[in-house]
């Protein structure tokens, strides 16, 4: 939880609709986030690690520190997943 | 900023979904993604007079629009916004408000309840759920085809090379909010020449674009079209010309030097982009709808939708320069009927007396608009707009005899002696086709 990351330099990304579009040049697959993720996505783009994102969404979203941890612990897991984050050097 | 309404959602629902691509656009024109409903065919049939095109047009705009009452008439406005190229633009009115060059967020009243699902409103309540996916699709695919544009327009430039973008990208990145809201399928560049678009393409060559096999001549084809399957697993097109338009009769109403003399930047795509001034666009608008009135599709609600922001985008001189050029050029009657449908469907507002000064201006008989109801009026145009025997004799044999090149490529036959047999195997599958060939232009 402590781990920063850095963005894929082949992906892109656009918010639409209020979403976020976020296209991997790398593969053949596009990415949709929702309110939440959009806000999960600047958080780690601003270089945040788990934890102060789970901080910041604590104080932005009135839901369980537990619940919000999983999820986004759950997300980092999926984008390094799909290549589209990967720890900091 | 706590919302108690988003306490049980967790962030579940929030994680990222992945959504593969399928073929979203393919190097042809005609292929759009095939899981999307708001495909449309081209060429195709564009009936302004239809309700679901009055409705769409006076929904884009702004105006009282009559609500649909029945689920097959939602069906039809769904389906008529997939032919006619404006489903984003749609849903971005929808949401936000009717786009205008000037006059963004006028008030707009549409009197719909497109938030409450129930027997009166499942109709926009489906509309919007169609409309989203799509342009979310749409502003996907955006990235990667701006990226890749970006990426090519600095390695033409770093060779010297600076064509002009023309027609749906230059003008989504300068006239519309969003790029992704004027839906396109290529990209249309203008060279300076045939020989400077083949270097062009030779570059892209070594960036894996491929060429497909097409007919060409001085006469009959002045484009090709370059291709690769690109960013994102979604191929990426470009239509490489070096005149204005594929049909003879409006191939030398402009030249690359008096576009070029006039050309604009397009800061929003890239330092690189130069476009079509105003005035020009919209001339190229309008000839481009005359290109397409044997189609049935001219009316095609999003190239009309460029000329209504074109037009309301213009000041005093540029409309000044557009008149002038319409009749030194012998193309009033072509501009006044393109500024008036589009007046009539869209709102377009033109200087007064314009449209009268462009209809009593004589016409160059080359563009006889009466002359562009069938395929076979505007071969004749084509024909008759080619000066000299010898050229005529050439535009003939370009029409009826392809290189050997193509004709190897279309019939999978790599003999000289084949070769008579393979232009008689052409000749039998359809002459009226190949003559309508030079009078079809791309968008």
């Amino acid at each position: 939880m402590t781990e920063r990351y850095d963005i894929s330099p082949d992906v892109l990304s656009q918010e639409v609709c209020g979403e976020t579009v976020l296209l991997d040049l790398a593969g053949e697959a596009y990415f949709g986030l929702n309110e939440v993720g959009t806000r999960i996505w600047q958080l780690l783009k601003e270089g945040c690690t788990a934890t102060e994102v789970v901080d910041a969404l604590e104080q932005e979203f009135d839901a369980a520190r537990d619940v919000l941890e999983a999820d986004v612990a759950a997300l980092i897991e999926q984008m390094l997943k799909e290549g589209i984050i990967r720890p900091a050097k | 900023v706590t919302d108690p309404a988003r306490s049980d959602m967790g962030t579940a629902a929030a994680l990222a979904r992945a959504v593969a691509f399928t073929r979203h656009h393919s190097f042809a024109v005609t292929a759009l993604p095939e899981s999307s409903p708001l495909l449309y065919n081209h060429p195709m049939s564009i009936d302004i007079h239809a309700p679901a095109y009055q409705w769409l047009a006076r929904t884009l705009t702004g105006r009282d629009a009559p609500a649909p009452q029945s689920d097959a008439e939602w069906q039809g406005i769904l389906e008529y916004a997939g032919l006619n190229g404006v489903s984003a633009l749609l849903h971005y009115t929808l949401v936000n408000a009717p786009i205008t060059a000037n006059r963004a967020g006028d008030a707009f009243d549409l009197e719909l309840d497109l938030s409450s699902p129930g027997p009166q409103s499942a109709g926009p309540a489906e509309l919007m759920e169609t409309l989203r996916p799509h342009t979310i699709q749409l502003a996907a695919l955006e990235l990667g085809q701006t990226h890749e544009l970006k990426t090519i327009l600095q390695t033409w430039a770093n060779h010297a090379i600076h064509p002009i973008l023309l027609k749906g990208t230059p003008l989504g990145y300068s006239l519309y909010p969003e790029p992704w809201l004027r839906e396109r399928c290529d990209t249309d560049v203008l060279f300076s020449s045939r020989d400077e678009a083949k270097k062009a393409h030779a570059l892209l060559e070594d960036m894996g674009y491929q060429n497909p096999n097409a007919v060409s001549g001085d006469y009959i084809s002045h484009q090709f079209m370059s291709y690769r399957q690109g960013a994102g697993g979604f191929p990426h097109t470009l239509d490489m010309h070096w005149r204005i338009n594929n049909a003879w009769a409006f191939a030398n109403a402009v030249t690359y030097a008096e576009l070029e003399a006039s050309a604009i930047g397009v800061p929003n795509l890239s330092p690189e982009a130069r476009t079509l001034s105003h005035p020009y666009a919209l001339l190229l608008a309008c000839m481009h709808r005359a290109a397409h009135v044997a189609e049935g599709n001219a009316n095609r609600m999003l190239w009309l939708f460029d000329m209504h922001l074109l037009a309301a985008a213009m000041n005093e001189n540029e409309w000044e320069d557009f008149e002038n050029m319409a009749l030194d050029k012998g193309l009033g009657e072509i501009c006044r009927d393109a500024l008036a449908v589009t007046q009539s469907t869209l709102g377009l507002e033109a200087p007064e007396g314009l449209l009268e000064r462009l209809a009593s201006a004589k016409t160059n008989i080359a563009y006889q608009p009466q002359s562009a109801g069938s395929r076979w009026k505007i071969q004749w145009m084509n024909f008759r707009s080619i000066e000299g025997v010898s050229g005529k004799a050439r535009w003939l044999k370009e029409q009826l005899f392809p290189s050997a090149e193509y004709m190897y490529g279309k019939y999978g036959k790599r003999s000289p002696v084949s070769l008579p047999w393979l232009y008689v195997r052409r000749f039998a599958s359809g002459l009226p086709k190949i003559l309508s060939r030079a009078g079809t232009s791309s968008h």
